[in-house]
């Protein structure tokens, strides 16, 4: 396909865009962290997020790709299964708000989700989890990588390889100028103009074409979209709910935020951002569901979503998907690299490398490490290997393995160490099983189901006794 | 047993009220922590 013919928007308009917010990005970044020189306020703002910054940064966030690549996508692959199962994504933050309070209140002094599963389940657990969350963290930021190079790809026509680097480094950029901070701040703008962007053009969509047409273009050319009974899309819409609480319920990502929120905002941040996320799938979907009456041909499933909104609203519209998307892409792509570098720099560096490394050598630490991910993220998106789809769900069996140790080591006493471990393990495996024997829609509904049984089981046979106070540990970053 | 276009007009409208209320609330919040002094 000869992508800048197809292209809505110029090359110049695309990197006229991508200079002016990459600029802004960088600037906000600047003048947010030019005073967090200890470790606590470049790693976690200080640990005093209120709730307007806490509520937009953990939704904007959890809008990455989702919302304007893979939410499409799935919509053209799946109807409106795939939107609403897509929706469920939102089910992982709501449940997350009970955890975030309670992380808060157990580890006022942590720093990561490793912290806290070396201190609940021990070395070889920690191990084994680590794996988990670098393999998911390194597959979202893969996806989000390739999602920009798409995306910018199919509207301005800039290459793929062009886009997908300039996005990389301006979030790596920021990221490290202004650490977390700038990471929470950038993030409210992001969702400002992430939300204001899909209402406009989900407006002027139904505007131009109408609910009626569209449904009827779809009934004609691709009924099995409207199917409310499509057995892989049920699957997927199970899958998806267990899938997004893995994600959320084990990923830094997340745990750095219930670090970072001050005393109280935790719950009433994590339940709010899923009750404004939840629709956006929809939202974003259905606008997928246009194609067919646009009669696009669409050459790849993962570019739908911008082909149809440049198609419908012109340079404006690709204007505005531009900005909305780099948004999106940004706010995850900040997050992950600021939440990733911690768990390095705590969960490798510090325990593994210089167990005696004081408060400023942490932080110096944080630095290389977020240019270091972004390096091997470059490399990783270079070769374009497969879908978003297909890159972010291999993940899904082993994030939905780590619900039940999660979430059971945090409330119940009585966890089973060995058979949090083994549900860890095993729950991986089994997910990788099904995904390959049967498709990506059973790879996290597996791992989960798997996984819940083994500590239930090992729990009710070998109950434990578990001191919460050993989560409560000092920190060269809390003590100096 | 296939959606009808009511059903898509229901589900789609339902989400984008609350997608446009959103960024109120938020910016509503963001006055109320900047007065309290409890941005960050």
């Amino acid at each position: 396909m000869n992508a800048v013919g197809n292209a809505i928007l110029s090359p110049t308009i695309g990197w006229s865009i991508l200079a002016g917010f990459s600029a802004l990005w960088v600037f906000l970044g600047w003048f947010w962290g030019r005073k967090a020189k200890e470790l606590d306020e470049y790693v976690l703002a200080g640990r005093r997020v209120g709730i307007a910054l806490g509520t937009a940064t953990a939704m904007a966030t959890w809008v990455t790709s989702n919302t304007t690549m893979l939410a499409p996508q799935l919509a053209f692959q799946m109807g409106i299964w795939g939107m609403l199962g897509y929706s469920l994504g939102s089910v992982g933050l709501l449940m997350f708000a009970p955890l975030a309070r309670r992380i808060r209140r157990l580890m006022p002094n942590g720093y990561t989700s490793g912290d806290f599963v070396r201190l609940r389940y021990g070395r070889v657990g920690w191990y084994v989890f680590l794996v988990i969350s670098l393999v998911y963290g390194m597959g979202w930021l893969v996806s989000m990588g390739m999602a920009g190079g798409v995306l910018i790809h199919a509207l301005t026509g800039i290459p793929y390889l062009h886009g997908m680097s300039v996005i990389l480094a301006i979030c790596v950029g920021y990221t490290l100028l202004g650490g977390f901070r700038a990471v929470i701040g950038t993030d409210f703008i992001q969702a400002v103009l992430i939300l204001v962007g899909i209402v406009v053009i989900a407006f002027l969509a139904i505007d131009r074409i109408g609910f009626d047409e569209i449904h009827q273009a779809v009934q004609e050319q691709r009924p099995e979209l409207l199917n409310l009974l499509m057995p892989a899309a049920l699957m997927f819409l199970f899958n998806n709910l267990l899938f997004g609480v893995g994600e959320i319920f084990h990923s830094n990502v997340w745990w750095s935020r219930a670090f970072s929120f001050r005393d109280g905002v935790g719950f009433k941040a994590y339940f709010l951002a899923g009750i404004f996320w939840a629709p956006i799938p929809i939202v974003a979907g259905f606008i997928a569901l246009a194609a067919p009456a646009l009669n696009l041909n669409v050459p790849a499933a993962d570019m739908v979503g911008p082909m149809v909104a440049g198609q419908l609203l012109g340079t404006a519209g690709a204007v505005l998907v531009l900005i909305m998307v780099f948004s999106a892409l940004s706010s995850s792509m900040d997050s992950l690299l600021a939440a990733t570098s911690i768990l390095v720099v705590e969960d490798i560096y510090r325990r593994h490398l210089k167990p005696h490394a004081t408060a400023p050598q942490l932080r110096r630490a944080t630095g290389v490490i977020i240019v270091g991910l972004g390096v091997v993220t470059w490399l990783l998106c270079a070769p374009r290997l497969g879908t978003l789809a297909q890159v972010l769900h291999w993940t899904g069996a082993f994030v939905a393995s780590t619900i039940w140790p999660i979430a059971a080591g945090l409330f119940w006493r009585s966890v089973n160490r060995p058979g949090a471990i083994a549900a860890m393990v095993f729950g991986s495996a089994a997910g990788m099983a099904a995904f390959f024997t049967i498709g990506f829609y059973v790879a996290a509904l597996t791992g989960a189901a798997v996984s819940m049984v083994i500590v239930l089981l090992s729990t009710w046979l070998w109950p434990q006794r578990f001191d919460w106070a050993v989560l409560c540990e000092e920190h060269p970053g809390r003590t100096t | 047993m296939s959606a009808g276009a009511e059903f898509l007009t229901i589900m789609v409208l339902a989400a984008l009220a609350v997608t446009t209320l959103a960024p109120l609330v938020l910016l509503t919040m963001l006055i109320r922590d900047w007065k309290k002094g409890q941005l960050w």
